[in-house]
């Protein structure tokens, strides 16, 4: 089929080819092609006609389209295989075949190939349904291919032998010819009408606003142009017949081939047409003499140019748009190459080449058809109009890329063939070509039939594709999608070009590359307002041509670029159009549309369980507190289950699914992806980010490299997803450029739909988004552990207050590496708070001490068989820790810590392993309160405690080098609970030096072992508050006691405790830290923290030599009894400590009872006053008497008793270890008791010490 | 009347969009244009690029005046030296006030131009140019 729009278009004889007797598609097609070759017809070839008779009443000249008429004519039918305007359902076309004959389907010609069984009467069936459906042709006739005879099947047959296609052609021809006679006859006698006042449908052609101006100012010039005739109504109208008829008799002849007979016609119709001032006809006919031209031009036969051009060409428009005032590219005729071709003309005063000559017609006529816009009933169908400036345009276009009318374009604008390239030789401007193309739009476009809508826009963007305007051409498209879309006008694609189906594809992907969508360059990212509406609409386009790789091309580009600029519903939309594409095309054949979908990849920590330790060699002498911890280094072992952390995005408003298949590491064997089941699908939720929790399993040791994950995303092809890292701002160059970015033909659909693919953009150096890869460290095997059970019923322990409780737990070397390094550490709870206590500063030292105490040496948790632990755990071995609870207040849950490696040289890793327990503490036995009280006499009483002070005298020591401890305990256990108290003998004590802490821990060791353990016997028969002695078998200068405490009473127990003598040194000895605490700031006064020093060690003792144990009466639970609740005052300290001076009152000539001392009044003795230093250096000082009445101490002693000399006097410096006696002659006046007390005062440095004397005197004088 | 101004870069990208309306005749700054126009809007100037580009060289100043039309609107063209087209979409002829209009502009790009954060070819965000740009409009056309 020819260019519908080719300037000598209307020069055509349409003809219709259909096919007849089931001809198969193929065939039909290679007919077509053939007679398709043969269509041009010389009228040389074509045999005469005989001359029909003339009638003699016919006014009008005879027509006559005998081919000799004009031998060199050519006839040239437009074959095509659909039917035209008649049967496509545009009857409103049909109006328009008597202005311009030419648009009518002259002939119909049934093809069929020979069969055996066909008959004339089948061929003449054929030939009448021919007949019935395409009457309205003149011609029809039946092609038979391939027939061994040549006639007996009727006269309308056309018997086609090989290579008789030709001949075929020129019988067709003279068929037409003499049909065209008759028909043409027709019209001779009618009065032609305009097509306006035959269509009642509204097809006026109003001007919008601006063209309408432009229109008037064009008028004007019209109007000064035409002649000044006179002639009346009648005159004209006549005229206006006669006119019409040369103009359609023209067109015939132009059909016939019969072209000087046309251009005389249509000379002669344009004079009488300009006298009648019939606009629009007349334009026709200068189209037509236009039309002539050209193709006389072709023939290079000469040709005379009417005569009435001289009159109508003035003033013709400059070559430039009417809209357009600058004059600067009309192209000069000097410039233009004069016609190569021989070329007779006339026409002298205007001095144009044959293309100015036809532009000057084109314009003229489409003047005229303006002109005509103003009559209500002859005026223009806005197709004609439409149609004409399409021809003139496509004419111009050729002529600019042909550079001039050269036989190569004459060749193209008859035959359709393709024009040599020339460079811009000026005939006419692009400007030109484009104004005057824009003249189409002028008119009411939009009213126009949808599919002659089409058709234009389609011509406009072949003319703009000729002329490189890419852009205007991508515009034509896109309006003509736009059209093609809102009307539903069914596109006929031929099928029998399988890439016919992707032709509109192609269109549209094209136009997204004019428009630079779905480019690399940043350019595509800028223009939403203009990208968004031309994706949605090829989106629309495809859906409509149900083409799925297209829906998937243009939804994914639209859901990937313009996200921003689209609401809820559209995405929904687009992602349900997706969806469906992609279910269509059955197998998954597009990449997910976020390449960006992958945001991180985290290996989580705690699934290797593996610290860094350092090589032990390596630890410096001194702490570095700005030294850097290397403890972020996250490990993966080998063969071992590691855990990711992936994070996805989902940027859009649905969600979205998606399965991983696995992770990708640079070394494809270095990793294998665990999943748990075939496939591990996800949904990620609408505009998030998303965790997703995936194991792996390195397979190779050394530097893992992971660089991405595979996976299908929402049913779309199985896909790689790199890790994005920061987006990279892309800069455009800043560079002047010309042109679109690219022309659509060099443009290849497959690399257009490369750039679709948008992951590329990250593998070009110019990538958006950096790709990341997550590196970690993957060691050798490692050993692990496990636990194979743990004697705890539950894992729950029940403990009273200081209970011991024993338990073991089994552990095995799962793996195939042995285990060679092993620590054990040990927790319980009650770190936390006493940790946080400690933090406090407001604690003094003593206090401090005490929760240290608890801390460090009190633990919750024991291991006893730490060395019948191997060194070497074999793999698969199993070993148990045998381990010890301790009821310590506060525990809730107590935890042992394994820590295990494979230790090869340097550093290495570590496993840790924890085995918590439970543990509720319940309160057993408390202290509820304590006190000191002095001795000084024994009271020979029989029970267990003066029996053993009796002992102590017995062995030489004096009652009041003891005093009592009083102790108040309570049960707060629910049951009766029996305890053995103890104290170490003073032996030991002594023994043990000052070195407290040596005591200490050697009574830790007894504590633990000795008491509770070697003597739960002992314990258990001793009923009732009972001490036992030494002699009972307990170490020497032993005491103990035993009691039953019943439930929730107190009781209290009085132990002798031997007074505590300690050094001046020792007593100075700061409190320690046991935490080994440099430095702690003391806010007591100097003489507080004398004190609260000098309570602490003596406490210290005390408790060392406080043993306690408690036991259930009716179970098997047992513990310590807590003692650290005693605390000592001022008063216990000083009841406690020995007198570093000592004194030693006696009496001669007195009878001593106990404590007093029996006198006679006025009788004479001598108080003797000993005093012995055990201080460590010599004392000096004043020795003081201090005699006081108790029966009345009212009255001044004075009166009472008499003494020789004074009762102070300084003594001389006392050595260490001497001891000096002082004598005093006393006398008693009066009768009563006396108490005499006696003082050394000790000026040291600043400070008095005072000595009291051991033990009271009491004098009682008789 | 409405005005739909764009400034394109070097390549075809848009690196600033204004639609607008007069202020003259009572109107009050709003464009008018119906909802299909407003939709063809960017791609009527963008086929204009074209005829710009045939234009350009055959003068040699930079106010291009009407160059293409489209169902009755005109397209303005301006070009600055450095290949940045600046195109209005207009409903009436009106030269001289435009050229003044583009002229303007072209001296607000200039300065913005000038500004070291700002790259050329990248799109103009800032709101005191769209302010400057509004208020010439207001005053020219």
């Amino acid at each position: 089929m020819l260019d519908p729009y080719s300037y000598v278009a209307p020069s055509r004889v349409k003809t219709l080819l259909v096919p007849l007797n089931g001809l198969l598609h193929l065939r039909f097609l290679q007919i077509a092609d053939q007679l398709e070759q043969f269509r041009e017809v010389r009228l040389v070839d074509v045999s005469p006609i005989s001359a029909a008779p003339t009638t003699p009443a016919a006014k009008v000249a005879p027509v006559n389209f005998n081919p000799q008429g004009y031998p060199n004519g050519r006839v040239c039918f437009d074959v095509s295989l659909t039917s035209g305007d008649e049967n496509a359902g545009t009857e409103m076309l049909v109006f328009l075949h008597d202005f311009e004959p030419w648009r009518k389907t002259f002939v119909v010609l049934g093809c069929l190939d020979h069969t055996d069984n066909l008959t004339a009467e089948a061929v003449a069936a054929h030939l009448a349904q021919l007949k019935r459906q395409h009457g309205f042709a003149i011609v029809h006739k039946v092609c038979l291919f391939n027939s061994p005879q040549t006639s007996g099947l009727g006269p309308d047959v056309l018997y086609v032998l090989q290579g008789g296609v030709e001949t075929v052609m020129c019988d067709v021809t003279k068929h037409f010819l003499v049909a065209l006679t008759s028909y043409a006859k027709a019209y001779q006698n009618i009065t032609l009408r305009s097509p306006g006042s035959m269509s009642n449908k509204a097809i006026t052609r109003s001007f919008s606003g601006s063209s309408a101006i432009a229109l008037n100012k064009r008028s004007s010039i019209v109007s000064t142009s035409s002649l000044n005739l006179t002639t009346s109504e009648t005159k004209r109208a006549a005229a206006r017949v006669k006119g019409r008829q040369h103009k359609v008799l023209g067109n015939f002849y132009m059909l016939a081939g019969r072209y000087p007979d046309a251009l005389k016609e249509f000379g002669d119709a344009a004079a009488t047409l300009k006298l009648a001032h019939d606009n629009l006809w007349l334009g026709s006919a200068l189209e037509g003499i236009g039309i002539c031209i050209v193709l006389l031009t072709f023939l290079g036969a000469p040709y005379g140019v009417p005569s009435i051009l001289n009159l109508i060409l003035t003033k013709v428009p400059k070559l430039l748009g009417r809209f357009a005032d600058a004059k600067e590219v009309t192209p000069s005729p000097t410039n233009s190459p004069k016609n190569s071709l021989s070329l007779t003309r006339t026409f002298d005063s205007s001095g144009l080449s044959t293309p100015e000559l036809i532009y000057s017609l084109a314009i003229k006529a489409l003047v005229h058809f303006d002109m005509s816009a103003n009559d209500h009933e002859d005026y223009v169908p806005q197709l004609v109009y439409c149609e004409t400036i399409l021809r003139i345009v496509k004419f111009m276009a050729a002529v600019y890329v042909g550079g001039s009318l050269s036989p190569s374009v004459l060749d193209h604008l008859v035959r359709g063939g393709a024009v040599a390239k020339k460079p811009d030789t000026g005939m006419f401007s692009k400007r030109d070509i484009t104004v005057l193309a824009s003249w189409v739009s002028y008119g009411q476009l939009k009213d126009m039939e949808a599919l002659s809508q089409c058709r234009v826009y389609c011509a406009l963007a072949s003319v703009y594709g000729d002329l490189e305007l890419y852009r205007k051409r991508g515009f034509v498209l896109q309006l003509l999608f736009a059209k093609w879309g809102a009307s539903g006008v069914s596109l006929v694609i031929q099928t029998s070009h399988p890439g016919n189906r992707q032709a509109p594809l192609e269109l549209l992907s094209s136009l997204a590359l004019i428009y630079s969508i779905g480019d690399k360059t940043p350019a595509s990212f800028g223009w939403g307002t203009l990208h968004k509406p031309l994706l949605h609409m090829a989106l629309a386009t495809c859906v409509s041509l149900s083409q799925p790789s297209g829906v998937i091309s243009f939804g994914s580009l639209l859901l990937s670029r313009y996200l921003y600029a689209m609401d809820t519903t559209e995405q929904e939309e687009v992602f349900f159009l997706i969806k469906q594409a992609i279910h269509e095309l059955k197998e998954p054949a597009c990449e997910y549309w976020d390449p960006f979908m992958l945001r991180n990849i985290r290996v989580l920590k705690h699934a290797t369980n593996l610290a860094t330790t350092k090589a032990p060699n390596s630890d410096s002498p001194f702490y570095n507190p700005f030294e850097k911890q290397e403890s972020a280094e996250k490990v993966l072992v080998q063969d071992d289950i590691a855990e990711l952390l992936i994070t996805v995005q989902n940027p859009f408003k649905f969600e979205i699914d998606l399965t991983l298949v696995e992770v990708l590491a640079e070394d494809p064997m270095s990793l294998e992806t665990v999943l748990s089941f075939a496939q591990f699908s996800y949904a990620v939720a609408p505009e998030s980010f998303s965790d997703i929790r995936l194991s792996v399993i390195p397979r190779a040791a050394g530097t893992l490299r992971i660089t991405g994950i595979r996976a299908v995303v929402c049913g779309s092809m199985e896909q790689v997803f790199e890790i994005s890292g920061d987006e990279n701002v892309l800069r455009l160059a800043k560079i002047k450029s010309h042109g679109p970015n690219k022309s659509p033909g060099e443009h290849d659909l497959s690399t257009h739909f490369e750039h679709l693919k948008l992951a590329d953009a990250r593998t070009s150096d110019d990538a958006r988004v950096a790709s990341v890869t997550v590196v970690t460290k993957v060691v050798s095997p490692q050993p692990t552990l496990s636990l194979e059970d743990v004697s705890v019923q539950n894992g729950w322990a029940m403990l009273l207050e200081g209970e011991r409780f024993n338990f073991g737990v089994l552990f095995r070397n799962s793996s195939q590496t042995p285990i060679n390094h092993l620590t054990f550490a040990a927790r319980d709870l009650t770190i936390e708070p006493l940790t946080e206590a400690l933090g406090s500063k407001d604690l003094p030292a003593n206090e401090i001490y005490e929760i240290e105490y608890y801390l460090i040496k009190k633990e919750g948790i024991r291991l006893r068989n730490q060395r019948q632990i191997k060194q070497t755990i074999a793999a698969g071995e199993e070993f148990v820790l045998d381990l010890e609870l301790i009821g310590k207040r506060g525990m809730k849950e107590a935890s042992v810590v394994l820590e295990y490696a494979f230790q090869d040289v340097g550093a290495f890793l570590t496993r840790s392993i924890a085995v918590p327990v439970l543990v509720s503490v319940y309160p057993s036995i408390e202290l509820a309160g304590c006190d000191l009280v002095p001795i000084f006499v024994n009271a020979a009483n029989d029970s267990d405690l003066w029996r053993y002070l009796s002992d102590r005298e017995e062995e030489g020591e004096r009652v009041s080098d003891y005093c009592l401890l009083v102790l108040d305990f309570r049960n707060a256990w629910g049951k009766a609970i029996d305890i053995e108290l103890g104290n170490i003998p003073a032996a030991e004590l002594v023994s043990g030096g000052l070195n407290g802490k040596l005591i200490e821990d050697k009574f830790d060791e007894q504590s633990r072992g000795k008491l509770v353990e070697d003597k739960p016997n002992g314990m258990r028969t001793s009923k009732g508050s009972s001490g036992r002695l030494s002699g009972d078998g307990l170490p020497g200068g032993m005491f103990l006691l035993s009691d039953t405490i019943p439930p929730r009473c107190t009781r209290r127990y009085i132990l002798p405790v031997k007074r505590i003598k300690f050094s001046d040194e020792h007593l100075q000895q700061p409190i320690p830290s046991l935490r080994n605490k440099q430095f702690i700031v003391d806010k007591t006064s100097k003489e507080e923290a004398r004190f609260i020093r000098e309570a602490f060690w003596y406490r210290k003792q005390i408790l060392s030599l406080l043993q306690g144990t408690w036991k259930e009466a009716e179970s098997d639970r047992h513990g310590d009894i807590e003692l650290r609740g005693i605390r000592l005052s001022q008063k216990m300290v000083n009841i406690l400590k020995v007198q570093k001076a000592f004194l030693e009152l006696t009496l001669s000539n007195a009878k001593r009872t106990g404590m007093n001392w029996d006198v006679v009044c006025e009788d004479f003795f001598t108080v003797k006053t000993k005093i012995t230093n055990y201080n460590d250096c010599p004392i000096v000082g004043v020795l003081r008497h201090v005699p006081c009445s108790i029966s009345d101490p009212a009255k001044s002693v004075d009166r009472k008793i008499l003494y020789n000399g004074v009762l102070q006097h300084a003594t001389l410096s006392i050595a260490p270890g001497q001891t000096v006696l002082f004598e005093m002659g006393v006398c008693v006046l009066d009768k009563g008791e006396y108490e005499w007390g006696v003082i050394f005062e000790e000026l040291r440095g600043d400070r008095l010490v005072q000595y009291a004397q051991h033990e009271p005197m009491y004098i009682r004088a008789v | 009347m409405s005005y739909y101004l764009a400034m394109i870069g070097t390549q075809d990208n848009p690196i600033y969009e204004l639609e607008f309306g007069s202020f003259r005749q009572g109107n009050d700054g709003t464009s008018k244009f119906n909802p299909e126009m407003k939709e063809l809007n960017p791609f009527i100037l963008h086929a204009a690029l074209d005829i710009i580009e045939d234009v350009q060289w055959e003068t040699n100043t930079l106010y291009l005046k009407a160059i293409d039309n489209f169902y009755g609107h005109l397209i303005s063209a301006y070009v600055t030296p450095g290949n940045v087209k600046f195109l209005l979409l207009h409903e009436t002829k009106n030269e001289e006030a435009i050229r003044h209009f583009f002229t303007d502009i072209n001296d607000l790009y200039v300065k913005v131009l000038l500004s070291p954060f700002y790259n050329a070819n990248d799109p103009i965000i800032s709101p005191s140019f769209d302010v400057k740009v509004k208020t010439l409009a207001k005053k020219y056309l």
